[in-house]
């Protein structure tokens, strides 16, 4: 089984920049990508094999052709990024559960049980309202 | 409905191996990793004479200039030279005086130096002894670091990637790399990171009973073309629970990183690009704190037995040390205020 598309990175993680990063910022974020991916450069000396460093640089060179454009980078932002954070908030209530557990041990599970029960009330409730 | 299901099925079996987890005693190692408050600066790197001892003893000397309570300890545990940099030649007690129980405490072996509000304990002459420092009197010694009550405890751990320096590097908050522009010093230090990942995902696994992925974690990182992602990635396929666990542990582990002997532009540039790479190959957040520029002071420097930073505040490397410092302060003040939330 693979890794989740979900979970692998987007544009502006690649670039290591935030989603409401200036162009500049993405020019200056896209000059170190590159200068780390060079054939000859230091920063990935014996950690990547030359297959790997190809494949790094053209992922950066994907990204900054998408999020050097504004018009391609309000498309990508519109529609993936919008789906990965519905992926998101899905996987988000896994994840706040182990909080929960890890946090407050046994009464972790009375809290989620309520907290549980009341989501599928509001739910059933709002559902009644929907015209 | 189904959904809910599945999502209450996955919270049961959270709890359930939080049930398990439970049961297991904590380990001491991983405890160093938790309950450490005060702060911990260890400088490593891996590789010998990129310049870890010079950039320890000018931070310890510019931050006690400015208020700050410093103790500054030399855990080279193979080759101690601390003293040298702060133009200490000799001392009638060193660390290997706690390690024989010559002593009591660590805080015993803790000198005055010229320098107001820094201490320092001295590396010992017997090489033989301290460099192969066993298991116990390891964290016999990282429990009396700790007892210190300056502002910031600052430790040279000196060159390799033994569990030594691993363990030290490890126990900071943040651990900080020194290195040059230079394939090999890049290399050492790379391998360096690998040993604190492995060492850390061990812990944790040891932590959780979770013994199993033991051969797998060793394996996947002996081999260059995995990263560590795919590493997760493989944990993910057999137990999400746990490769997001590990997953945690490795981005709270956020050392830090310094370029010295920075001589052309490119050289500038390194830092950040490593910081790049290591964040998408080795996952973990390597902060890049600036460039020290290379300089023939630094050789007069130390052979006159002076500190740099006393001698030359305003040069181009008394400026770095002065930016790396500050942003070291900064990042001890937000992890305190984070602390407080």
């Amino acid at each position: 089984m693979k890794i989740k598309n979900s979970d692998k990175k987007d544009h502006y993680q690649i670039l290591n920049v935030n989603q409401s990063a200036s162009q500049q910022d993405i020019d200056k974020a896209y000059e170190i990508a590159v200068f780390s991916f060079q054939k000859n450069s230091l920063a990935h000396y014996t950690l990547i094999d030359e297959d790997q460093r190809k494949k790094a640089l053209k992922k950066v060179e994907e990204a900054y052709q998408v999020l050097s454009d504004p018009q391609k980078r309000r498309e990508y932002d519109q529609n993936v990024l919008r789906k990965k954070s519905e992926v998101y908030h899905n996987s988000y209530f896994r994840n706040s559960t182990e909080r929960l557990f890890i946090e407050d041990g046994d009464k972790g599970l009375a809290k989620l049980m309520r907290s549980l029960k009341e989501a599928f009330h509001s739910n059933k409730s709002q559902k009644k309202n929907d015209p | 409905m189904l959904v809910l299901f599945y999502k209450y099925f996955d919270c049961v079996k959270i709890a359930i191996q939080n049930m398990d987890q439970k049961q297991t005693t904590r380990s001491p190692v991983i405890s160093i990793r938790h309950q450490s408050n005060r702060t911990i600066w260890a400088i490593g790197g891996g590789k010998g004479g990129t310049g870890k001892t010079f950039v320890s003893a000018n931070l310890a000397v510019y931050l006690s200039q400015r208020n700050k309570e410093i103790t500054l300890i030399d855990a080279d545990l193979g080759g101690a030279n601390l003293h040298t940099f702060l133009g200490l030649r000799k001392s009638d007690i060193d660390i290997g005086d706690f390690l024989t129980k010559k002593v009591p405490t660590l805080k015993d072996v803790a000198i005055p130096t010229p320098y107001n509000k820094l201490r320092l304990v001295k590396g010992s002459d017997n090489l033989l002894f301290t460099a192969n420092l066993n298991y116990f009197k390891k964290l016999k010694l990282i429990r009396h670091i700790k007892t210190f009550d300056s502002d910031v405890i600052i430790i040279d751990i000196g060159t390799g990637s033994t569990y030594n320096s691993v363990d030290f590097f490890l126990l900071s908050n943040p651990g900080i790399l020194v290195i040059n522009p230079e394939p090999t010093s890049i290399e050492n230090a790379y391998y360096f990171l690998k040993s604190c990942i492995i060492r850390l995902l061990k812990l944790y696994i040891d932590h959780y009973k979770i013994q199993d992925l033991i051969k797998k974690v060793t394996k996947q990182l002996k081999d260059n073309s995995r990263s560590v992602y795919s590493f997760l990635s493989e944990i993910i396929s057999q137990d999400k629970y746990y490769a997001d666990l590990l997953y945690r542990a490795l981005k709270k582990f956020r050392p830090s990183l310094i370029i010295n002997k920075a001589r052309h532009e490119k050289d500038f540039m390194l830092g950040e690009s490593i910081s790049n790479v290591v964040q998408k190959i080795l996952v973990i957040d390597l902060n890049y704190l600036g460039a020290i520029p290379f300089s023939e002071k630094v050789h007069k420097s130390v052979t006159g037995l002076t500190p740099f930073i006393l001698e030359h505040p305003e040069s181009d490397v008394g400026e770095a040390i002065s930016s790396i410092a500050s942003q070291l302060i900064s990042i001890d003040n937000t992890h305190h205020e984070d602390k407080k939330l």
